[in-house]
């Protein structure tokens, strides 16, 4: 697997005319990568995600998986909302299984691939009760679940841990190193959460706003393994600080 | 045992620094708990169903009380007896099943015809803006021409059998229908459609196993909302002109001057419209029990 993303621009038309979402975007997900994006509220961080889901299309440049030119939403990109979005009347089994149903794969060896992730992300007990039975973390897991049995060659992830509280949020992070360590799958991931991003990327894009563009491209050098603790350490911190530097917004003045 | 330090009071005093002029505030009143009249919950089971066993029974007692006390002409106003025994009559000469049959008949066969063709419809125009665009002004124009307005074309048009009155049913209930179910496919969400195409699926698997499935409740609830005014006119199609059936009967009833027949077709009116919203509502839980609260 091979994402690249050259020179990607996207506006949008408004009534006050076009705004430029995203400029000159260069970016690249080689495979296994976990890559996350940061940036603040309004930098087109979920834009860019769309973009490579092809649920947007780009004003100008290019972007491609395995030399494929991306011209729309297609099952090699799997992609995991924030808000779950669990199709509501389908049991949790159904749920995972639904991406290989659609693609016509029969009903035996889907059911085989969905327990299958349905298990890796521990909630092979939960396949026959429906979404809204679940907590949030669930949710999500049955999600990035749903998405991996699809098998994408890279999961496209919109602040999946943004609706979910600090200590699921710590739990989920673990969780998904521990899926990706055991997948080997290739991760782009956009957060706002720069802890988020540090603790679960290999490498990081920074980016600024008005109009999005990446600032800094950042490897992290903390090894495989990412306790919650790595939080402490002087490495951990130093990213943070570099980071959140290069994210500090203007102060609010009060006159 | 870590024990935390309280801060200080003087530590979260609030800085006076601003020059607005303070506002002296009541003294903090909690609110008291109500049993009946708490906003947005339910009461104790017991008193749920006893008032709604009043809902029924107070209307009933006043009306035998007045009808006892012949304030006006049992001519006028039957006794609740009165009508037990009129619909009693009605029923052993079997007139009221021919009624019933004839009146359930022409609504379930109109309301079927425009529940078969305003689904596909309003599904399709609620997931596709070009089908919208060309069928929302027209049936927005049509859907607000009285129904019973049309009865005189629809009897120089189909003439007086069945059909006219299948007809009028099926324009009363087939626009509102439409729209609505058009509304609802409009608040599918837009994830649950961008998940499906990254998961591989085509517009057309979008459509048919996303968006239809999503909005069977809505589906049903407009079903139910609908059902009232099918109900209305077949009553309203068989005062005008029918041979037999709940409407009919009433206008018949009228020429007699039997008011105790009115009244009882009037209540079996009711009962009959009320027992069709409980079974949809009722197939509606059946059938989804994912869209009720938890």
């Amino acid at each position: 697997m091979h994402l690249e993303i050259a020179q990607l621009t996207k506006q949008f038309a408004t009534a006050k005319g076009p705004i430029t979402a995203l400029e000159n975007i260069n970016l690249h997900v080689e495979q296994g990568e976990f890559i996350c994006v940061v940036g603040a509220s309004g930098c087109g961080k979920s834009t860019l995600l769309r973009l490579v889901a092809g649920l947007e299309t780009p004003s100008s440049g290019s972007l491609s998986v395995d030399d494929l030119p991306i011209t729309g939403p297609g099952a090699d990109r799997g992609m995991v909302f924030q808000d779950y979005s669990l199709y509501p009347w389908m049991t949790v089994q159904k749920n995972v299984e639904f991406g290989l149903k659609l693609q016509g794969v029969e009903k035996k060896l889907r059911r085989k691939w969905a327990s299958y992730y349905l298990d890796m992300v521990g909630l092979a007990n939960s396949a026959q009760i429906l979404p809204k039975q679940l907590s949030g973390g669930m949710k999500q897991r049955v999600a990035i679940a749903r998405a991996l049995t699809s098998q994408p060659k890279i999961l496209l992830m919109d602040e999946p841990f943004g609706a979910l509280d600090v200590q699921t949020k710590e739990t989920m992070q673990q969780f998904m190193l521990d899926l990706w360590r055991r997948t080997g799958t290739s991760i782009l991931m956009i957060t706002h959460d720069v802890d988020e991003a540090i603790i679960l990327a290999q490498r990081i894009y920074v980016l600024a706003a008005n109009p999005g563009r990446v600032q800094a491209e950042i490897a992290i050098d903390l090894g495989q393994e990412r306790p919650p603790e790595i939080k402490q350490t002087p490495e951990f911190l130093h990213y943070r600080e570099t980071i959140l530097k290069l994210l500090k917004a203007p102060a609010i003045t009060t006159s | 045992m870590t024990t935390v330090q309280r801060p200080s009071a003087t530590d979260l005093q609030p800085r006076q620094s601003s020059s607005l002029e303070p506002i002296t505030l009541p003294q903090r009143q909690c609110q008291k708990p109500s049993r009946f009249w708490q906003l947005g919950s339910e009461i104790p089971a017991k008193f749920d169903w006893g008032l709604r066993l009043l809902s029924v029974m107070v209307p009933l007692g006043l009306w035998a009380i007045v009808a006892q006390l012949e304030v006006v002409s049992p001519k006028f106003l039957p006794s609740p007896l009165m009508v037990l025994q009129a619909f009693g009559e009605l029923w052993s000469k079997g007139l009221f099943l021919e009624d019933l049959t004839a009146s359930l008949g022409r609504v379930g066969f109109g309301f079927l015809l425009a529940a078969i063709l305003s689904v596909p419809v309003g599904i399709a125009m609620g997931a596709f803006a070009s089908v919208r665009a060309l069928l929302e002004p027209i049936i927005g124009i049509v859907r607000y021409m009285p129904p019973p307005a049309f009865i005189p074309l629809l009897i120089i048009y189909l003439g007086l059998d069945e059909a006219p009155k299948v007809g009028l049913i099926f324009i009363g209930v087939i626009f509102f229908n439409t729209l609505m179910i058009m509304d609802a496919v409009r608040f599918v969400p837009k994830h649950l459609l961008e998940t499906t195409y990254t998961l591989g699926g085509s517009r057309l698997q979008t459509l048919f196993q996303v968006i239809t499935p999503y909005v069977v409740p809505n589906i049903l609830d407009a079903f139910r909302i609908n059902m009232a005014s099918a109900w209305s006119l077949v009553v309203v199609a068989e005062l005008i002109a029918a041979n037999e059936g709940l409407g009919k009967r009433i206008a018949l009833a009228r020429k007699f001057f039997r008011t105790d027949e009115i009244f009882a077709y009037l209540i079996v009116l009711g009962l009959i419209g009320f027992a069709i919203d409980l079974s949809l509502k009722w197939l509606q839980k059946a059938s989804c029990r994912w869209s009720l609260e938890s």
